[in-house]
């Protein structure tokens, strides 16, 4: 059987604070989209796999 | 082809739609690690029929066999934050008593297309469809991730940050991303 599913942490206090603060600091730096510069290859990849099953 | 139903996110020549054929992930999907495979092939449906997690599954939209590229389970999710009063003073704390979330229960990629951008691709989509589309409010996303180097590093390039160390000597690692921090960029244009 799989590993459980962790449950996502309860933050209390001093750590939901810190929580908080980290939040309302990373607004003032907005964050993009990550860069797939291999997604192409990867497209091609998927095509030439899926010609490949059809044999 | 799949045709394009209400929950199918589409990007580029990529559609993210909810899997249904279970009995053929079993049979075709391997993304390399026995612990994720076992997910997907036994709990994965099991925790859906419990409507417990939905599972996704990523194509590339023009070809027409729909194998699984790549895997994502989501449920919802709640960042609590509990005694927060005595820092912030009541009125403040009430206003948010919870962050409302989406959790990646588990992600995957067929072992022959991982390291090829696949991964972060299916996280952009997911961030995009939880900052423009979403039908609730959605504040963060959370991950369960595996306390592994790879997969770690894989969750901070796509810019996901840690809870806490509490977590750093167990079998897995609760990190989250905010999708306020993209919500203000143009990405959205």
């Amino acid at each position: 059987m799989a590993l459980a599913i962790a449950a996502t942490p309860v933050l209390r206090g001093r750590a939901a604070k810190n929580f908080e603060k980290k939040l309302r600091q990373d607004l003032r730096r907005p964050s993009k989209l990550t860069a797939t510069p291999k997604l192409e290859e990867a497209r091609n990849a998927v095509k030439a796999y899926a010609k490949a099953r059809e044999k | 082809m799949l045709k394009p139903e209400r929950n199918d996110f589409i990007v580029g020549n990529w559609l993210l739609t909810k899997l249904l054929d279970f009995d053929r992930v079993k049979k075709e999907f391997d993304c390399g690690k026995k612990d994720l495979n076992d997910y997907f092939w036994n709990d994965a449906f099991a925790h859906r029929e419990e409507l417990l997690s939905e599972t996704y599954f990523l194509k590339e939209a023009t070809v027409e066999d729909d194998f699984p590229v790549a895997l994502i389970s989501l449920a919802n999710d709640t960042v609590r934050r509990e005694k927060i009063w005595d820092f912030l003073g009541l009125a403040e704390s009430k206003k948010y008593p919870n962050y409302p979330a989406v959790k990646i229960t588990r992600a995957g990629v067929l072992k022959p297309f991982q390291s090829k951008d696949i991964g972060s691709h299916m996280l952009n989509m997911i961030k995009r469809v939880f900052v423009t589309n979403n039908r609730t409010g959605c504040r963060l996303i959370t991950v369960d991730s595996y306390n592994e180097e790879r997969v770690l590093k894989f969750y901070k390039r796509n810019e996901f940050q840690f809870f806490s160390d509490k977590d750093k000597n167990k079998k897995q690692r609760s990190m989250f991303y905010d999708l306020k921090r993209l919500s203000n960029t143009s990405i959205l244009a």
